[in-house]
């Protein structure tokens, strides 16, 4: 196992800090990290973030962490985070929020997964403050949920409607596949969990993909149709309608 | 050491890394017993193995330092960075409110280094006034400032304040906490306070200068110590 230098350091520490990162801020990191104390060749850069990336997970491993890579599900930008692997009391999400916060979080989550289209409406989250152990104001829960939203665990969109934010994806996915396994979906075409994403209208099929997965499973052709089934493929005015269901 | 197993041992000291990590970001010091009660449980005669791996565990792994506080907060530990840090390396991002917050600190510590290491409170409340701060008044970026001197950065260790003893009305004395001299030096405050007034040459203020050189005389005699265990 490789040892760690200070410009490993460097770019752990900023992962510590910041949480997650999207490509260009990473690759500034890394290209301020090599600079600083050692080399950087902008030529290799991709190669060099694998080669940051793959040492430190294999040192950082045991304690249950690592840098890994995600998609945003409503634009598929792509984000570096520093997640944990292990759900146990001693995690970095548990230390800045209280258990009734948690507790929140965990809530919204199961709304998230179970929802029809992986977005809620602010009533719906608002309404949570009641139903977790020590209720909360409405006034806090919007706090929280401002919270969440600037670290990035939830995201909103412009309509106001609340849905699994980056980070929340990348650290959550494995506990969402073991909590709701009834209700968790993996994207046909990544593999990963999709909880925001277009679907097969066969009403049979129950082959899901994210929306920036399937847009280029889709590029080039004429006719969407499902890599499982060969059945129609949801278009993307029918998400909105499936939205628009939810909300009435 | 040898009644626990090595998959037991191993698992403590990560405990205590990621419970160290995580406590330090409220930069209140930590403390051996609550490392106890909270992480080692039964365990806790391994203490002082465990806390020296975990301090290895931390240098090789994230750059960064286990420093056990002395005197009055003997037993605490804290988290110091072992890069550098400069306005060229700024990796780390803080909100613009602790941004602010920092900057504050850096004027109350240049505020007792240039008044020979120590002022009373009044003495610095009445520095402060010049800058806008006051203390009865909720500042817009700030907010309660005298919660934040008296209590958020003494509890940090930023601050160390004593009360003068048989004094009334009682007598405040404020000095650097032992936090601040694990993350700056007085070259480096003295350095600060003679940008601001446009003055090149350090040497310039004779009595800091003096204490800036005897300072770094003694650090030289004895080695910098990053760990140290019960």
């Amino acid at each position: 196992m490789q040892k760690l230098k200070s410009s490993h350091h460097m770019f752990i520490q900023a992962f510590m800090t910041r949480g997650v990162m999207n490509g260009t801020e990473v690759f500034n990191l890394l290209k301020l990290s090599c600079e600083k104390y050692g080399d950087y060749d902008e030529a290799s850069r991709t190669q060099l973030l694998l080669d940051y990336c793959h040492t430190i997970n294999s040192n950082i491993s045991m304690l249950g962490l690592e840098i890994k890579k995600g998609k945003d599900e409503t634009n598929g930008t792509g984000y570096y985070g520093l997640v944990n692997t292990v759900e146990s009391n001693i995690t970095l999400l548990a230390s800045q929020y209280t258990e009734n916060e948690l507790q929140f979080f965990k809530m919204l989550l199961e709304e998230f997964v179970k929802s029809e289209s992986g977005t809620i409406g602010s009533i719906e989250a608002l309404g949570i403050s009641e139903k977790i152990p020590k209720k909360m104001s409405k006034t806090d829960a919007n706090q929280l949920l401002d919270r969440f939203e600037r670290e990035k665990w939830i995201g909103k969109s412009k309509e106001g409607r609340m849905y699994l934010g980056i980070r929340g994806v990348m650290e959550m996915e494995q506990y969402i596949f073991e909590m709701f396994e009834d209700f968790a979906v993996r994207c046909n075409m990544c593999k990963k969990l999709c909880i925001q994403g277009a679907r097969c209208m066969n009403g049979e099929c129950e082959t899901r993909m994210h929306f920036h997965c399937a847009q280029r499973v889709f590029r080039g052709k004429s006719e969407k149709r499902c890599p499982e089934c060969r059945g129609p493929w949801q278009e993307s005015s029918q998400t909105r309608q499936a939205d628009q269901v939810e909300m009435e | 050491m040898s009644s626990l197993e090595a998959g037991e041992r191993e698992r403590l000291i990560n405990d205590v890394v990621k419970y160290l990590l995580i406590l330090d970001q409220k930069k209140i010091p930590i403390k051996k017993a609550d490392i106890n009660k909270h992480v080692l449980k039964e365990s806790s005669k391994a203490f002082p193995h465990v806390i020296r791996e975990a301090a290895k565990r931390l240098e090789h792994l994230f750059g960064i330092s286990l420093v056990e506080l002395e005197d009055k907060h003997k037993g605490s530990f804290i988290l110091v960075n072992n890069l550098e840090l400069d306005k060229d390396s700024y990796h780390l991002t803080w909100s613009e409110e602790e941004e602010c917050k920092q900057g504050l600190l850096i004027v109350v510590l240049s505020i007792i280094f240039m008044s020979g290491n120590v002022v009373t409170d009044s003495q610095l409340w009445s520095a402060l006034k010049k800058f806008g701060v006051d203390q009865d008044q909720t500042h817009e970026v700030f907010g309660n400032v005298k919660k934040l001197i008296t209590q958020e950065w003494a509890r940090q260790c930023y601050l160390e304040l004593t009360t003068l003893p048989n004094t009334d009305p009682p007598i405040v004395e404020v000095r650097w906490g032992q936090r601040v001299h694990q993350e700056t030096t007085k070259r480096k405050i003295l350095e600060y306070v003679s940008k601001i007034h446009g003055i090149e040459d350090v040497s310039h203020w004779r009595s800091q200068f003096a204490d800036v050189q005897k300072s770094e005389r003694a650090e030289g005699d004895q080695p910098t110590t990053s760990s140290q265990t019960t």
